[in-house]
């Protein structure tokens, strides 16, 4: 009985904190289009406060299923939410200027978690292979990598309107075009590390559990294809001086790559790792 | 050497480069979009040849069904080596030029009036203050630096991933890795015939274990969900003298022996044995090893031949009559034998210990045991991959993260003049000297 109830109370916690997210959204998209820098104040408050009934609800479920959030499209759009708004709102407290990338990044929030609620919120057991230290490397470097990647998707946007829009007001209170072209790559270098990271704690627990490292599995196989694109994309800036527009576009590109690898491929494709997001 | 040389310039430049990303980028595409011989079972690509023989014949020609064995693959990964070898040679080249510190010219400098001298030590002070360190000092300039060693970065991420293809190709050359599924009570000799897939390197012809083993039990845990809590089997490894060695293996904890690695895989399920017994005497048993199915409620099903008969068997095995447990209790058997296409011989249920009358022949349901799979690996030391692993995660963290700076002040008179580069993210770079330009004016 006390755990029906637990479980309801950490539903009700996420709904709230979808709330949160979808005003937080509102006055974000209010700021944008209307032109008013004073309603990116509330929105950064309204995510800031989604956050801790997000985080009491994780770490409830946390302690129903005896797992972290890596099961089920419920547990695992959730965290991915929760640690964008968190690197969000810690980037945008840091650096005020990109602010208004909250409204793709928040937007997207809510969103992920309004679909994982609206799954089969039953808790799954952990299968014995997804058990040990190098599980949670794997996981928590992916989460802060998706999370990376949606505030340079934000970024990018900002680019492309503000390119597209430079004479109205607003914009122009927008940091400098090559500097949100900067952020941008600042953030695909950071998602960069942790995709890195997330592959390579991958390749190591998959060698102590089937004994390889790699053995081309559809999601291995497009997390590959996805950092070979980041790849591409540094590159590009590198030798090419590929910056601004054609640099945001490709972000667009390399964020669906992403959205792919992590939310469609273990859908429709039969992969050792689909077990996490059945 | 002229040949050579150009060889290497052009396996070095920059579309060069992106070109190999690229082609690897797509040739995982490929490996993804195309059913793959290590993939799919034989009968597959039979089926797909006589469905479509053009498109099979062009896929196989091209070795499309077999990317990651492919000689063009292969190809390709010779290829990436030679220009990431030649890039990380350039790459430590320059970051051996970037330490000496070259100023800039004269145009670009930022000036700040102070109406009087600054003494050098208070800069040296505040620039520490921002993480930044005295690189080079004299009369009229001072150099200071932030980051130095991020001028490695490329080298490090670059040496690590090339570390990490060496040590997986030379892996992958030399592996020896098989699979075996094994019943209760059963000894699997390790000899190469013997197992059911083997994966060897291309320089690898046979793979003897060297030891029997000898599966006593295997357990299985589920949760209350279905799905799987644990699974684990105790093994007796019997060396060619005779000696044995207890070990118990499940997922997560491999047994190490005789130089090679057991792990638990994740195919298991019940062994149904049978005894046929024909009209002249003759016996004929068989083990049909079923699969376990997703779900509690569903029966561990298979459909197979009987050797040496012209008899098919189609098995509906539940592991207790409930038809809700995984566990063995009372278990039950829907039983259909056909013979040749389409004839029906049985239809019945059976627990064991039954004898049936099938076709004029006696088969008895005799036993019910566990088999597991197990994976045998004879790998070479992959501690360079690990080191490759982590050598890249370094370099990308040194080379995205820590951008290297270089600020140049210069007082010639009450006049101070600045100077600032970065090898990354220049935009923001602007912003932080700006803010070294104001607080540099505020200890004037």
């Amino acid at each position: 009985m006390l755990e029906i109830s637990t479980f309801t109370y950490q539903v009700i916690l996420h709904w709230i904190a979808v709330g949160f997210y979808v005003i937080s959204s509102a006055f974000f998209a209010y700021s944008i289009s209307f032109q008013k820098e004073k309603a990116l104040k509330p929105a950064m408050i309204m995510a800031l406060l989604g956050l801790i009934p997000h985080a009491i609800a994780i770490i409830i479920r946390w302690d129903i299923a005896g797992h972290g959030p890596y099961m089920t499209k419920y547990e695992v759009l959730s965290a991915d939410a929760w640690i964008t708004v968190l690197l969000f709102t810690v980037a945008a407290w840091k650096i005020p200027k990109i602010r208004p990338a909250g409204v793709i990044v928040m937007a997207l929030s809510f969103l992920m978690m309004a679909f994982g609620l609206f799954t089969n919120p039953e808790i799954r057991r952990l299968p014995p292979s997804l058990k040990g230290m190098w599980l949670i490397i794997h996981v928590t470097f992916n989460k802060i990598a998706a999370g990376s990647i949606i505030i340079a998707l934000g970024t990018s946007v900002l680019y492309l309107l503000k390119e597209s829009r430079q004479e109205r007001e607003f914009y122009r209170k927008l940091p400098p075009l090559d500097v949100l072209d900067a952020y941008s790559y600042k953030f695909v270098g950071f998602s960069f590390i942790f995709w890195t990271i997330t592959i390579a704690a991958g390749a190591i627990w998959a060698n102590e559990v089937w004994g390889r490292y790699w053995g081309w599995d559809p999601i291995e196989t497009w997390s590959l294809i996805t950092w070979l694109l980041y790849g591409v994309y540094l590159h590009l800036r590198n030798f090419f001086k590929w910056h601004g527009r054609r640099a945001a576009w490709l972000m667009v590109v390399c964020f669906v790559f992403s959205v792919l690898t992590i939310f469609i491929i273990p859908f429709v494709m039969e992969s050792l790792h689909s077990e996490y997001f059945r | 050497m002229k040949p050579l040389k150009s060889l290497f310039i052009t396996i070095t430049r920059p579309r060069f480069i992106i070109t190999l990303i690229i082609l690897t980028l797509l040739a995982a595409l490929i490996g993804v979009m195309v059913p793959q011989l290590s993939d799919r079972s034989p009968s597959y690509f039979e089926r797909w040849k006589m469905k479509s023989p053009i498109t099979f014949y062009i896929v196989n020609t091209l070795q499309l069904d077999g990317v990651y064995t492919s000689v063009w693959f292969l190809i390709l990964v010779f290829i990436i080596l030679l220009s990431l070898g030649y890039s990380i040679y350039l790459q430590i080249l320059r970051s051996f030029k970037r330490k000496q510190f070259i100023p800039p010219a004269e145009d670009g400098w930022d000036s700040i009036d102070t109406l009087y001298t600054v003494e050098p030590d208070s800069l040296i002070r505040f620039m520490g203050k921002k993480g930044y360190v005295l690189k080079n000092k004299n009369d009229a300039l001072l150099i200071f630096s932030k980051n130095s060693f991020s001028r490695w970065g490329a080298a490090i991420f670059h040496s690590g991933l090339f570390l990490l293809i060496v040590a997986a190709v030379i892996g992958l050359a030399f592996q020896k890795r098989g699979f075996v599924q094994l019943m209760e009570g059963d000894v699997f000799s390790g000899r190469h015939d013997d197992f059911l897939v083997r994966e060897l390197g291309v320089f690898q012809r046979h793979f003897d274990t060297g030891f029997k083993t000898y599966l006593s039990r295997f357990r299985q845990e589920y949760w209350d969900t279905d799905q799987i809590k644990a699974i684990s089997s105790s093994l007796v490894l019997i060396d060619d003298n005779g000696n044995t060695h207890e070990h118990t293996l499940s997922v997560n904890r491999l047994v190490r022996y005789n130089g090679i690695n057991i792990y638990q895989s994740f195919n298991y399920g019940y062994t149904l044995s049978f005894v046929l017994k024909m009209p002249d005497g003759r016996e004929i048993i068989t083990h049909f090893m079923l699969d376990r199915p997703d779900k509690k409620t569903k029966p561990f099903a298979g459909t197979s031949d009987f050797p040496e008969t012209p008899y098919i068997f189609n098995m509906k095995f539940y592991p207790d009559i409930s038809m809700n447990s995984f566990y063995l209790g009372r278990p039950i058997l829907n039983l259909r034998v056909l013979k040749g296409v389409g004839r029906m011989v049985f239809d019945g249920l059976i627990i064991p210990g039954d004898v049936v009358n099938v076709d004029g022949n006696l088969l008895r349901f005799f036993n019910i045991s566990s088999w597991s799979g197990f994976i045998y690996v004879k790998g070479i030391d992959m501690s360079a991959a690990y080191l490759g692993f982590f050598i890249s995660c370094l370099g990308a963290t040194i080379m995205f993260l820590l951008p290297h700076k270089e600020v140049f002040i210069s007082q010639k008179g009450p006049v101070l003049s600045l100077y600032g580069r970065t090898n990354r993210y220049k935009p923001l770079f602007l912003y932080e000297l700006e803010r070294i330009k104001m607080g540099i004016k505020g200890i004037c």
